[in-house]
């Protein structure tokens, strides 16, 4: 579903990512693992299109994306869950989760709300607050439920360990189990655990490329942690 | 930058004719390669500064626009230091101008003929920067978004150039001529020490005065600017929040610079008096200096001479299209935008590009220029 | 005395909304965009200009109104989509291209109208004089402010209620997000960045009786809005919307005593703001 090929990228002069090959598959949850630093977000922001592409090339379901603008990539289903939370602190948390409904022009749809609520009832509490006042862990929670509320094809996650309790990343993870029928998940984590226990198949990455992939069952066996991001 | 292509053209490693295969001997060479060759390059282009600074105006007809090109230069060169190489938009610099020469106007006229003047006016005008400048950059901390420093910077320099216009038209309309000008400038001898005059009509005496001191103001920010305090600026304009962590106090550094500035344009200021012996409030009016920040950008903003190339052009497309149509703006407004667009780094980079090609020729001609001179 | 405090006051207050209203362009502009937009001078009186000429020749008050609207938007257009998206981030090309575009706009307008003084066009069924208790005011003014109201309540609507405006909201926090989600930005900043200059397009033609209509005359309208806009708060339209009717009051009390007195007092004043609260009085960190 997802492919990055021989993908360069970076920030102005200064590159982040070197000849990246990955790719995402329907029906499963990838992770990338890494150290601080090697390019994690550096590829989530890519295949948003957030940064500069040098050269290289993003398929999205076949088609070429590299050279479309963000929105558009937004429009094909493709969600953002960036690290920062990417909260619209100044708005309530309602009009923060019409914002993709907007743009994928699904304002009509109620079920997609219920799903939100289900996996996060906390958000009808703050229904009307300004986003800003939320704690951390529901801005958290929120901007996971943007990206789901529109029933992406693929969603991508930068570091949702950060901030949420342990108990509600493990809600999480079944939540993606059980999405994943529906939606790909691409998750950039820090928290090397968290990673393996979600995930299906694990990206190691090292100085802005991939220094080894497989399953989570293979990254066991050839001690990938160990190797790649272990001092 | 000069020390990188030495190197690369150097190959330090292999064999050089004649030269001893000793560590030592091929390290003191190098030095003297560094020594040597910049000051090589400076000296050629001071010989040519100087020249057209003091000998130009007596050799050619055109000597008004000569002598505005290099008070220009002056004063545009200086601030560029704070526009820029420290990205710091101010459009307050007419204002320091203007303080200088008006008090040194006022001073003469109704006070005393005597050169005292001018120190005291000089110091008038870099004190009103100071005080701009601290106002100014008090709120421009770091922790603000810089869309918002700059426009601070800017809307407080627009505020003081109003409030002083304001001032040199109400209050003091009495000695400053409101919106006449200075009147009676005189043009008496100026008195200097003891019995030793500067007679303002003699265009000698003007010219080397002027020239001499443009020159050796220019040379003294030309070294400011190629020091380590020249890196400084530059950094600040990228990330001043980095260079903060550096532990330099970028408040203070920035206002020691926009003070520098404000005492080049109170100098350019005093110059301007001299020479035409009449000041207006019209240089409290943002456009003038806003004509300064124009010059800067056609010129480059970050070569330390690029505005001097941007005066020449500015001044002299001024004098030659003005003479055609009266739409002299329309067509400054379009070379703006486009350089804005496609040549953010002025056209003097290119100016200056033509002595090093010229460079680069000679030497590949005599073999290692450095390397014949060791001989 | 009072009679003549109160009439300041009020005309004060007619100027303060037209102000507001001129600045609320800059102050979304300089909050989408990043850029302190110099060139909405320029767009203010280029509406004006096109405004006294088409009032010239059909005399229709309501057209003019209309027309230097729609050419002052799409002029606004023009200059947003070729010029200013292309300095997004960067304040000091920002500034610089801003200003180009206000200097040769101002320039095109002089070559076309001429230097000088031009008398503004007023409708002939405007001319009367109204008395609000025993408050004479010209029923032009009072026009002015009713037309300035109504689109205050517009722009409040639109961006408050509606979604367009919701996507304003959100990107003045967070731009690349509403990117992500499938929603065109630029498009959306180029409507706003156009509704903004047509709205000062309108006021140079409600505004040239009260202002006068000369090439300069968005320059020195252009400054005033500033203190507006840093008054209020540079991004916040509640601030503008607060900070244009106390500019313009004191103006008008100050100009009682002599013009240059009345700039030096509101320069004064926006310094004292900038030192002691320069967020304004609704800007939020930016």
């Amino acid at each position: 579903m997802l492919e990055l090929e021989n993908l360069n990228a970076g920030y102005g002069p200064s590159q982040v990512l070197f000849d990246l090959t990955m790719n995402v598959k329907e029906k499963e949850i990838v992770s990338i693992i890494g150290r601080n630093g090697v390019g994690k977000t550096s590829t989530l922001k890519a295949v948003m299109g957030l940064i500069h592409r040098i050269s290289g090339s993003i398929r999205f379901d076949s088609a070429e994306i590299s050279q479309s603008p963000t929105y558009k990539r937004g429009r094909l289903g493709i969600a953002y869950v960036p690290d920062d939370r990417g909260i619209f602190v100044n708005i309530t948390t309602a009009e923060n989760l019409r914002i993709p409904l907007i743009g994928h022009k699904a304002e009509k749809k109620k079920d997609n709300l219920d799903l939100v609520f289900n996996l996060f009832p906390i958000l009808k509490e703050r229904w009307n607050q300004k986003a800003g006042t939320l704690s951390g862990g529901e801005q958290q929670m929120l901007t996971i439920a943007r990206g789901l509320v529109v029933r992406p094809k693929l969603m991508m996650l930068d570091e949702i360990s950060e901030g949420l309790a342990p108990e509600v990343i493990m809600n999480c993870c079944s939540a993606f189990h059980k999405l994943k029928s529906e939606t790909a998940i691409l998750i950039a984590e820090q928290d090397v655990r968290v990673a393996l226990e979600i995930s299906d198949r694990v990206y190691v990455m090292l100085n802005g490329s991939i220094a080894f992939h497989g399953t989570v069952a293979q990254v066991k066996e050839e001690q990938a942690i160990e190797k790649y991001i272990h001092l | 930058m000069q020390t990188q292509s030495l190197k690369q053209n150097n190959c330090p490693n292999a064999p050089l004719k004649g030269e001893r295969r000793v560590e030592g001997g091929k390290k003191g060479m190098e030095e003297r390669l560094f020594a040597e060759r910049p000051r090589f390059h400076f000296l050629i282009g001071y010989a040519v500064l100087a020249f057209v600074f003091l000998g130009l105006p007596f050799l050619t007809t055109y000597d008004v626009l000569v002598e505005d090109i290099i008070i220009w230069s002056l004063f545009t060169m200086g601030f560029n230091l704070a526009f820029g190489f420290t990205g710091m938009v101010s459009l307050g610099h007419g204002v320091f101008f203007g303080v200088s020469a008006f008090t040194i106007g006022i001073l003469t006229v109704h006070w005393n003929r005597s050169m005292v003047t001018i120190p005291i006016g000089i110091a008038a005008g870099t004190l009103t920067g100071f005080v701009v400048g601290y106002i100014s950059l008090k709120r421009a901390r770091v922790d603000v978004h810089k869309a918002l420093r700059i426009a601070y910077l800017v809307l407080i320099s627009i505020a003081a150039s109003y409030v002083t216009m304001y001032i040199f038209l109400s209050p003091l309309a009495k000695y400053s001529g409101a919106e006449m000008g200075l009147l009676g400038f005189p043009n008496h001898p100026m008195g200097v020490v003891g019995d030793l005059k500067i007679d303002l009509k003699s265009r000698v005496q003007i010219y080397l005065i002027v020239g001499g001191v443009s020159l050796i103001v220019i040379g003294w920010l030309h070294r400011i600017a190629s020091s380590p305090a020249g890196l400084i600026m530059r950094a600040v304009r990228e990330n001043e929040i980095r260079v903060g962590f550096l532990g330099y106090n970028t408040f203070r550094f920035k206002l020691l610079v926009y003070t520098l500035t404000a005492f080049v344009a109170s100098v350019a200021g005093a110059l301007y008096l001299l020479r035409s012996g009449f000041i207006s409030v019209d240089v409290f009016d943002f456009s003038f200096t806003s004509e300064l920040v124009v010059i800067c950008l056609l010129g480059g903003r970050n070569a330390f001479f690029g505005p001097m190339v941007g005066t020449a052009i500015f001044l002299i497309l001024k004098d030659v299209i003005s003479a055609y149509t009266a739409s002299w703006g329309l067509f400054l407004a379009v070379v703006l935008i486009g350089s804005v667009l496609y040549l953010p780094n002025g056209l003097g980079p290119m100016f200056f590009l033509l002595p090093r090609i010229i460079f680069e020729r000679l030497k590949t001609k005599r073999g290692l220029l450095s390397m014949g001179r060791n001989r | 005395m009072h009679l003549l405090i109160i009439t300041q006051i009020i005309s004060g207050l007619v100027s303060g909304v037209l102000l507001t209203l001129i600045a609320i362009g800059i102050a979304l502009t300089f909050g989408l965009l990043k850029v302190v937009n110099l060139s909405h001078g320029a767009i203010y009186t280029l509406g004006a200009y096109i405004g006294f000429t088409t009032y010239k020749i059909c005399g229709n008050f309501w057209v003019a109104m209309a027309l230097g609207a729609i050419i002052a938007g799409i002029v606004g257009v023009i200059f947003e989509r070729v010029c200013i998206r292309k300095v997004y981030e960067y304040p000091v090309m920002g500034f610089l291209i801003t200003f180009a575009l206000m200097m040769g706009l101002t320039q095109t307008i002089r070559l076309i109208w001429g230097p000088g003084n031009q008398l503004a066009p007023q409708p002939a069924y405007l001319m009367k004089v109204v008395y609000l208790g025993f408050v004479p005011i010209s029923s032009y003014r009072l026009f002015t402010v009713l037309v300035g109201a109504v689109i205050m309540v517009a722009m409040w609507f639109l961006i408050s209620k509606t979604n367009i405006g919701l996507i304003v909201r959100a990107s003045l926090d967070n731009r690349d997000m509403v990117d992500s989600f499938g929603i065109n930005s630029s498009r959306i900043f180029t409507f706003v960045f156009g509704l903004g200059s047509a709205i000062a397009g309108i006021c140079g033609v409600l505004a040239s009786p009260i202002f006068g209509l000369f090439p300069d005359v968005g320059g020195q309208m252009l400054i005033l809005c500033f203190v507006v806009v840093v008054m209020g708060g540079l991004g916040s339209i509640r601030g503008a919307m607060l900070a244009g009717p106390i500019i313009g009051i004191v103006i008008s009390l100050t100009t009682l005593i002599s013009a240059g007195f009345s700039y030096a007092v509101i320069f004064i004043l926006m310094a004292i703001i900038l030192l002691t609260k320069p967020m304004g009085f609704f800007g939020d960190k930016l």
